[in-house]
């Protein structure tokens, strides 16, 4: 056994460019597919429930929208469309997708943010209508 | 104990710790004469919790009792449900399932020699070991969606497939990360420093390791021949053909060798899933939400060694009782007999050699009979009542 | 007048200012370099490119709180970061650059500065003692007994250019293959410069002699107990010491640093920087050894080695060669 054995390779790698990233000042990239923060579109949300029946961590309430003034007229002899909205709880969420697995009408999807800390609470708590 | 013996708490807090564990050394100077140890501290109530949660909510759950083995959790808790329920899964989802299975040991063994080249104070090796893991970890991320915690099984099968990119790109990765892998047994075989620092230290004979049921490659390193992928063989690996790698030293330098033998290995099995992947469905159709009343138990050869998982249903859609038993809990005793004998200086590599995940281990333990003296300590149904009782009169909290 | 002299040596050059500023750059000069050939980048946004890092970690400290333990005599606690800085700081006013004054150059000053560089350790182990913690204790018996390992083989190293030069000054060692024309006696004491680089390792306390200090064994050694301010003196006092004992292993073996204050003052810079590239490649390249590893290894190949060169050079001194 010859001592230094490692200090050729030590050696070479002054001469390389380092393996670390600049993090936070340069962007992290993500792969395609990556499980980030989850997003609902309303306007296809049916009101099931599914998401919120299967979230490990109960971080989704699916509740229904109150009627605004702003809502088209309901067609002749129909009641009302129904609109729901989502609230997610950013602080629960344990970015598992199962709620977008699970949607029929595929209104949930997750994108790539994953830097979500914040110094509110408030502030982790996301409304989708 | 006369009076040059010091106590040392090394514990709950300690760098060398990953996890807060409690030992307590007596030494003599600087050499050890006795050990004990204590668990508890990383208890999060994940048992409890999954008798609540439905069964597709406790695969999530069960992902994070480890970080580093999760696959493993939720691989054997869904081999548990899928025997409850009878559900055949498709060969097409058994072979990701087994894929991601040993990217996870790639990505373990790598973490594991990068600390325990840092315990022996062999910073560089630590560094460029993990250098080298991020390209599993970049693997990973691609095919599941996340570095840790993948999330890739469902009940009856795999959750995502894998494109052509991804298939090649695994291979090219395998390619550069065994190439890199010989340089680090070369450097770790042959740097008198570290070599010396491993060889002969934290000894664990082969009767005593037999005797004391240690898995894992902590028990294949000291001769031990046990292996549950060969021995009793879950999801695609009846139709791999693979080494499981033994060596006869007992010491940490033989863990080293089983570990760095198990990534080639693993290398090779990759290549040979990739290669055989079948068509067909990733996911087994209709799956119903119930499972019906029975139970089951799944063994799964984690990278730390055999994780074992008892489900019980009772016919709803919320398992009655889910039983973990991580494969820490099984070495945890016989490396703290292995260190008795060697120096201080020796403690954290000794205690590392076993891959240490006190997140895994702490679970409950109920104590029913007291053996010697006959006693009656307390029922399992005693117990949960007390909880029950407790929290609703001191917090108003009904379960 | 006169008085006013030596303070201005002992607050600014070559005293207190010029060694803080210089050691920090070396820290600096040693983090980047460990760090590059870790494939890593090492400290890059305090100052350009982390040179202000060192500096920043020791202003920090200053700011923390500090804890004496409650069973720890608080007059010693508190003295030993102290002494110690202050002898090594005494220590590097002796760096032959320059200044040659009676007050920092005088026949046999080269004991007095193997003197001095004892005390740092002794400090350390005192240290450890009177801060009542297990690990603290661990620590401080671990110091002196690897004390006992690295002392005979770095003074026995340092003894090698004396002899060649017939003088315990450090100054009149430094330029003797200049003065006596035979440059030939640098390259014949390559044996004692390896054992003098690998003790002055052993002497800082840095990987692979790390083991008072053992991160992931004895959580801090003899530091474990200390915080805030005292903290800080003892991080200083281990940068100085890297620069005085640097600083004069270039001195005694590669030739000195003379010609002036500007000529002088390079050949300090550069050849200070390549010992600290030599050390910063040792610390990098190999693990910790145990502390019976270290003591067999010194006393086993170490001490003998140095024995050797000392040997050659007797010979060769004795049949008038130089």
């Amino acid at each position: 056994m010859v001592a230094g054995v490692f200090i050729p390779g030590l050696l070479g790698n002054l001469a390389e460019t380092p393996a670390t990233r600049d993090y936070p000042f340069a962007k992290a990239p993500v792969a395609a597919g990556f499980r980030g923060t989850p997003r609902m579109r309303p306007n296809l949300c049916v009101g099931c429930k599914a998401c919120m029946r299967d979230c490990t961590s109960d971080a989704i309430e699916i509740l229904l929208k109150p009627p605004s003034p702003s809502d088209p007229p309901p067609e002749e002899g129909k009641k009302p469309a129904k609109k729901f909205q989502m609230v997610l709880y950013l602080d629960r969420c344990i970015h598992c997708a199962r709620c977008a697995e699970v949607c029929p009408k595929d209104a949930i999807y997750l994108d790539e943010e994953f830097e979500v800390a914040n110094f509110t609470r408030a502030a982790l708590r996301l409304v989708f209508e | 104990m006369d009076d040059s013996t010091v106590r040392i708490p090394i514990g709950p807090q300690h760098p060398f710790l990953k996890e807060p564990a409690k030992f307590d050394f007596d030494i003599h100077g600087e050499e050890i004469v006795g050990a004990r140890m204590n668990i508890g501290y990383n208890h999060r109530g994940i048992e409890k919790a999954c008798e609540q949660r439905n069964y597709y909510q406790c695969i999530y759950l069960l992902e994070r009792v480890c970080g580093i083995c999760s696959h493993s959790h939720t691989t054997a808790f869904v081999q548990a449900v899928e025997e409850i329920m009878k559900l055949e899964v498709p060969r097409r989802g058994l072979y990701l399932r087994t894929l991601v299975c040993e990217l996870e040991r790639l990505h373990s063994h790598l973490l594991w020699l990068g600390v325990a080249a840092h315990e022996v104070g062999f910073d560089s090796m630590f560094m460029l070991v993990w250098r080298d893991r991020e390209l599993v970890m970049d693997i990973l991320e691609e095919m599941s969606g996340n570095r840790v915690n993948y999330a890739i099984n469902t009940i009856g099968g795999v959750r995502r497939d894998i494109t052509d990119a991804q298939h090649k790109n695994i291979l090219k990765t395998l390619g550069i990360l065994k190439q890199r892998l010989d340089y680090y047994v070369h450097i770790g075989t042959s740097e008198p420093s570290f070599v010396g620092r491993i060889k002969g230290v934290g000894k664990l004979p082969a009767k005593r390791a037999a005797e004391m049921c240690v898995v894992g490659p902590f028990a294949r390193a000291s001769a031990v021949d046990v292996d549950v992928r060969r021995d009793d063989p879950y999801a695609a690996y009846r139709e791999l053909d693979f080494k499981v790698i033994t060596y006869d030293s007992c010491d940490i330098y033989g863990r080293v060798i089983v570990r760095v033998g198990e990534i080639v290995e693993s290398c090779k099995m990759i290549e040979q899933l990739l290669t055989n992947l079948p068509e067909g469905d990733i996911v087994a159709p209709k799956v119903s939400r119930k499972a019906p009343a029975g139970a089951a138990i799944s063994r799964y050869e984690a990278p730390r060694g055999e994780d074992v998982h008892f489900v019980r249903a009772n016919g709803t859609e919320v398992p009655e009782r889910v039983r973990v038993r991580a494969p820490t809990m099984a070495n945890l005793e016989a490396a703290t007999e292995s260190v008795i004998g060697s120096y201080v200086a020796d403690i954290p590599i000794a205690i590392a050699s076993i891959d240490p995940c006190f997140s895994c281990t702490d679970r409950m333990a109920i104590v029913l009979r007291d053996r010697k003296k006959g006693t009656r300590v307390t029922t399992w149904e005693e117990l949960r009542r007390y909880g029950i009782d407790w929290y609703g009169k001191n917090k108003g909290i009904r379960f | 007048m006169e008085v006013i002299k030596p303070i201005l040596y002992i607050l600014i050059f070559p005293g207190f200012a010029f060694q803080f500023v210089f050691s920090t750059y070396l820290e600096w000069i040693d983090r980047k370099l460990y760090a590059r050939m870790q494939n890593r980048r090492g400290p890059l946004y305090t100052g350009y490119q982390g040179i202000l890092q060192p500096v920043a970690d020791i202003f920090k400290l200053f700011f923390k709180e500090d804890i004496v333990p409650a069973g720890a005599d608080r007059f010693m606690f508190s003295l030993m970061p102290v002494l110690g800085l202050a002898a090594v700081v005494t220590a590097g006013l002796y760096i032959p650059v320059w200044l040659f004054t009676p007050y920092n150059s005088f026949e046999g000053d080269l004991i007095v500065v193997l003197y001095l560089l004892s005390i740092p350790t002794l400090a350390l182990f005192l240290a450890g003692w009177f801060s009542v913690s297990p690990f603290s204790l661990i620590g401080a018996t671990r110091v002196l007994t690897q004390l006992f390992a690295y002392e005979v083989p770095f003074f026995l190293a340092l003894l090698t250019p004396a002899v060649v030069a017939g003088s315990w000054q450090i100054h009149k060692i430094s330029v003797f293959p200049w003065t006596s024309g035979a440059w030939w006696v640098i390259p014949i004491q390559v044996l004692a410069f390896v054992v003098a680089l690998l003790t002055l390792q052993a002497k800082l306390e840095r990987v692979p002699f790390d083991t008072p200090e053992a991160e992931t064994e004895v959580v801090g050694g003899p530091l474990t107990e200390y915080s805030g301010k005292k903290l800080a003196l003892f991080r200083l006092q281990k940068d100085v010491l890297m620069l005085v004992g640097s600083a004069f292993i270039a001195a005694l073996f590669l030739g000195g640093f003379s010609g002036g204050i500007w000529l002088g003052g390079l050949q300090l810079l550069v050849k200070t920087i390549f010992i600290v590239f030599l050390l910063s490649v040792i610390r990098a390249a190999f693990a910790r050894i145990r502390i019976d590893q270290i003591v067999s290894f010194s006393w086993k190949y170490l001490a003998p080695v140095s024995l050797v060169q000392l040997l050659i050079v007797l010979i060769l001194k004795g049949n008038g060669v130089f």
